[in-house]
């Protein structure tokens, strides 16, 4: 499943083990810190349905859909 | 600043300051220059890197430059190519010499990426960490020995609040020297990335360490306090709540605390006005010096106090680590109108001023974004729009309470966000759509800034607005003094001097296009003036219509009494509910600004695109006026 799997909930934590889509997008989210086997926590969603907001470490990210998608998880 | 202090020594050597967005670089770059620097625009782009002379008391022989945030050298946006040509290809410094790179202690792992990336380049290197205070108040320390060792550089800290280590900073800079032609940086391959991040977040782990536990649990309780906060501030229902009452706490601010400054600098430039005039009576170069020089200074300086306070705010949003929330909480509504977050605070400021906020659009990454929010801000209801609506309200109510005059300005205001989300969604639908518009948008961990630094900020900001916006709004004031003074100069009487001035016949030239927004040729001549600045059309409305009271109140007063009964040739009178009504619609739209006209051509590096939006606004603005007038008119309404 992708970080937008709908049936995650905020307090989760997820483990990334891939990552698909856009090259871009991926290299833009190693930059950021996010790698194959980092631990995620799930945060929520800002209003309206806006970014998704994750926490790794010691780092607060929010994700647009299209950039959230590229990463795949699993449940920890 | 004297220009001699900004000039480019070359025996001086450039390093660069290279490092993300939120790492600390400005602040360092702030401390190491002092206030001796300048902004440059790269040719061909918008975003900006800076240029300095070391601080006085750092010594000579550096020049600092600051270049924008940025995660890697890999460029993936504009600014972040606007990084790498300013270190590899920079026309006004020769050769950069070293970088030094800044890292946020707190993010270690995440900005050593950037560090091993500047490595590879064969560039001169020093590491800077900074928020060390940060780390240090939790007893965390770094292992600067073992950072030196496995980046093969000098490895500093840095303390943003109180400058420590910036002598150790200087000292390391300026030893560093090319010994090789640094290569340009080749892009990893996914697998790449991976390992270095790997190898980053080992040394990390190495680097940091704490005498009882393990560095990083000490660490993750620091980001404990911000995730507790975030919980409320980016709660769907109460986030969205506290930034509608934190908007309306900066917006009312820009409003009540500048008030008194703004009458104060205010009065200082009628005294100044006043002195002169009185010294030659009658004589041009008293009126030139007096109502066209003093005058149109004052015109810019009045807004200094409100545009100190909006930056002063943005500043505390931006140091809390708030700002970062903001943007992320509106981006989802400013995406259906192809803006992103980062389009919030540009917009925000729009409603002191256009000018500065046009400025601010050098912070969002795609070029598209940009381009649509700053077509948007003239629309945002911008300070010099407040007195004309003012005396137009007064009109309309002013026997009746002020609350309702109130409820039609807020409602105007409203009209204005309207009005911009409508322009947004017409061109987003209009422009090509484009890839590689990011959002990822890093939250800061959140802490309490230092009222030095954000008063260093805000005062070096409200300087770039008054060194960049000073030249044109002088330079239209000159030119609408001269078209309202001329030919006819020496004639006595106020009002015959402007009806047959260049702009007084201008005016009656353009009368048949004015009346059917139900005015004559005398409000035609407040229109353009206007285009000088906005709140030019009340006084001229007081020149044209005869007003000779110099007290402000009781020149109100007589201008309303004079509004009340004026007519036009035809005998029928000028202001009614139609015509004004059309008049606040023809204020909120019409680019009546040449300084914004400037900016943005400018910032946008396209005199095309300026001059379509000024021709657009005042077009679409006179149909909408006439159409309201005569609209209002065929029912009725007077």
């Amino acid at each position: 499943m992708t970080l937008l799997e709908p049936s995650l909930k905020p307090g989760q934590t997820v483990e990334i083990h891939n990552f698909v889509g856009d090259a871009v997008l991926c290299q833009r989210l190693h930059e950021m810190g996010l790698r194959k086997g980092m631990v995620l926590t799930l945060l929520g969603r800002a209003p309206f349905g806006g970014p998704l907001l994750v926490r790794f470490n010691t780092s607060f990210l929010a994700l647009r859909n299209e950039e959230a998608i590229c990463a795949l998880v699993k449940l920890k | 600043m004297r220009p001699s202090e900004t000039e480019v020594n070359p025996k001086s050597k450039t390093i660069a300051l290279v490092g993300a967005p939120n790492s600390g670089k400005t602040t360092l770059y702030n401390w190491l220059t002092g206030s001796r620097f300048k902004t440059v625009n790269y040719p061909g782009a918008t975003v900006e890197y800076s240029l300095g002379n070391l601080a006085s008391h750092l010594g000579d022989g550096l020049i600092a430059m600051d270049t924008p945030g940025t995660y890697s050298l890999h460029p993936k946006s504009a600014d972040e190519e606007v990084t790498l040509k300013a270190i590899y290809e920079n026309p006004r410094v020769g050769e950069v010499s070293g970088i030094v790179v800044v890292v946020d202690g707190t993010q270690l792992s995440r900005h050593l990426q950037l560090a091993m990336q500047v490595q590879e380049t064969g560039f001169p290197m020093v590491v800077v960490i900074t928020m060390a205070d940060l780390l240090a108040k939790e007893g965390l320390r770094l292992d600067l020995p073992l950072l030196q060792k496995t980046l093969g550089c000098p490895v500093l800290t840095f303390d943003g609040l109180l400058a420590g280590g910036l002598k150790e900073i200087v000292a390391e800079a300026k030893k560093m020297e090319r010994s090789q032609t640094p290569i340009k940086p080749t892009p990893w391959s996914l697998d790449t990335q991976d390992s270095k991040l790997q190898e980053c977040e080992r040394i990390a782990q190495q680097a940091l360490t704490h005498l009882t536990d393990p560095a990083f649990e000490r660490l993750n309780r620091i980001v404990a306090n911000t995730e507790k906060l975030d919980r409320a501030l980016l709660h769907p229902i109460w986030g969205l709540g506290l930034f509608f009452v934190i908007m309306a706490a900066l917006f009312s601010s820009i409003f009540w605390m500048a008030a008194p400054f703004m009458d104060v600098v205010d009065g200082w430039f009628s005294a100044a006005n006043e002195f002169i005039t009185e010294l030659g009576p009658d004589s041009l170069w008293a009126d030139f010096a007096g109502n066209g020089l003093i005058a149109s200074f004052g015109a810019v300086m009045v807004f200094v106090p409100q545009i100190f306070i909006l930056f002063l705010g943005i500043s505390f949003l931006e140091g809390s680590g708030y700002l970062a929330r903001a943007a992320t909480l509106i981006d989802k509504p400013f995406s259906k109108l192809g803006m992103s977050g980062r389009s919030f605070v540009p917009l925000l400021s729009g409603f002191a001023c256009a000018v500065p906020a046009i400025m601010a659009t050098r912070n969002i990454s795609s070029k598209r974004d940009r381009m649509i929010t700053s077509f948007i801000i003239p629309l945002m209801t911008c300070s010099a729009r407040l007195p004309v609506y003012a005396i137009l309200l007064a009109f309309i109510f002013h026997d009746e309470s002020p609350l309702k005059a109130g409820v039609v300005l807020a409602a105007v205001y409203m009209g204005s966000l309207v009005l911009g989300a409508i322009a947004a969604a017409v061109l987003n639908k209009m422009l090509p759509k484009q890839d590689n518009a990011f959002f990822m948008m890093e939250l800061p961990i959140y802490r309490t800034p230092k009222v030095r630094v954000l008063l260093h900020q805000a005062f070096t900001r409200t300087m770039g607005y008054v060194k960049r916006a000073g030249p044109p709004i002088f330079i239209f004031s000159v030119l609408i003094w001269v078209g309202t003074t001329f030919p006819n100069y020496q004639a006595t009487d106020a009002t015959e001097k402007l009806s047959q001035s260049y702009a007084g016949r201008l005016g009656q030239v353009i009368e048949p296009v004015v009346a059917p927004m139900g005015v004559d040729w005398r409000v035609g001549v407040g229109l353009i003036s206007a285009f000088a600045a906005r709140e030019v059309f009340v006084s001229s409305l007081a020149v044209t219509f005869n007003i000779t009271d110099a007290d402000e109140e009781s020149q109100q007063k007589s201008l309303l009494a004079q509004m009340e009964t004026a007519v036009n040739s035809s005998g029928e009178k000028i202001f009614t509910l139609s015509s004004v009504l059309g008049l606040i619609v023809f204020f909120m739209i019409a680019l009546q600004c040449m300084s914004t006209v400037a900016i943005q051509m400018k910032e946008s590096g396209s005199a095309r695109f300026a001059i379509v939006q000024l021709i657009a606004f005042t077009v679409v603005a006179y149909v909408l006026a006439v159409l309201v007038v005569q609209s209002l008119r065929f029912f009725g309404v007077p």
